[in-house]
């Protein structure tokens, strides 16, 4: 902020208006968009309309089907069920079987650590090869790293 | 100058809004001591999902009929006869529809290996976010079917002392058989799963 005040011109008061405005714009978009956009946060949006419809018939004579709707969800959120609905409407000749449904689920911050669960097992040999693989790519990396941070150190 | 700031400044601003949307794992051991876990999840999910399944919408119509008869002759008779054909017999099949939508997003399988007897703590952070929107239409459809008969039309004209006869009669209707409608959404969702496991 300071830095931007020490840019512009000092006589032009529309300016420093104009600058100001920006200013609380962009720290508006970056304070308030990350928080509602990609905070910890499960935001579950379901908008589901099923039918089904054998009616709407221009004659005389007819035998008409059935018609049956049937809508499954299911929502899930670090292994616990949120919504599980499930839902059958079978409407008699002629008539329209309509669900609808229309849920949203948020879910506030979902930190995991108190969901550690810890277990022993025995891994064959092929698993193990594979993980001793990965930890030897990451202190590969990590060597690096230290090897950077240790020059500007210096 | 103040433009090429301003811009500058957007530009990191997406950025810093941007940069959470990556995922990350980085692992660190401290010469034997702590083993620090950090995971960073982030995702949008946007299903628009539309199903359609329709055996229906038929149309039959008997044709339609028109006569004309006309006597000038002395006392010669005019007989005019029309009729309109009958509509068809309209047999569809069953209409079914289905929607099937699984979403498994974030999912974290974390094994953390240690060597027995080691010193120092296991910190597992795991942040998660994530935004599914499911948007789904299933639809069958046997019905809004039509079978009709067809018009008619007639006209009979005698002069001169002759009789003029017209019958005119539209067709008859068709029968209409539909088979079933079944219409199935089945939507699951699964987000921000975490398994984390400490093998010794």
């Amino acid at each position: 902020m300071l830095f931007v005040t020490a840019l512009m011109a000092p006589s032009s008061r529309v300016m420093k208006k104009t600058v100001k405005a920006k200013c609380i714009l962009i720290t508006a978009v970056l304070v308030v968009l990350p928080s509602s956009v990609w905070a910890d946060t499960a935001v579950i949006k379901n908008t589901v309309k099923t039918s089904a419809n054998t009616g709407g018939q221009d004659s005389l004579y007819s035998d008409l089907g059935q018609a049956t709707s049937h809508v499954q969800i299911k929502t899930v959120v670090n292994g616990e069920v949120m919504e599980d609905i499930d839902e059958t409407v079978v409407m008699p000749s002629g008539e329209n079987a309509v669900i609808e449904k229309k849920i949203e689920i948020t879910m506030p911050s979902n930190k995991a650590e108190d969901m550690v669960e810890i277990q022993e097992w025995v891994e064959d040999e092929d698993s193990i090869q594979i993980e001793e693989k990965e930890i030897s790519v990451v202190t590969f990396l990590s060597k690096i790293f230290k090897y950077v941070f240790s020059i500007f150190k210096v | 100058m103040m433009k090429k700031f301003s811009a500058i400044f957007v530009i990191a601003a997406l950025l810093a809004v941007a940069s959470p949307a990556s995922a990350f794992v980085f692992p660190s051991n401290n010469n034997g001591g702590d083993i620090n876990i950090t995971v960073d999840n982030h995702a949008y999910v946007d299903n628009d999902v539309s199903t359609k399944a329709d055996t229906g919408d038929n149309s039959s119509r008997g044709g339609s009929a028109k006569s004309r008869a006309s006597a000038s002759g002395w006392f010669s008779d005019a007989t005019s006869s029309a009729r309109g054909g009958n509509g068809g017999r309209i047999e569809t099949g069953n209409a079914d529809s289905s929607s099937t939508v699984l979403n498994d997003v974030n999912v974290n399988d974390i094994s953390v290996e240690a060597d027995c007897g080691c010193k120092g703590d296991i910190n597992v952070d795991l942040d998660n976010g994530a935004v599914v929107k499911n948007d789904v239409s299933t639809k069958a459809d046997s019905g809004d079917n039509s079978s009709t008969g067809g018009r008619s039309r007639s006209k009979a004209r005698a002069s001169h002392g002759g009789d003029a006869t017209s019958t005119s009669t539209g067709g008859n209707g068709g029968e209409v058989e539909t088979g079933n409608a079944d219409s199935v959404s089945d939507v699951r969702t699964y987000v921000n799963t975490n398994i984390v496991r400490v093998v010794r």
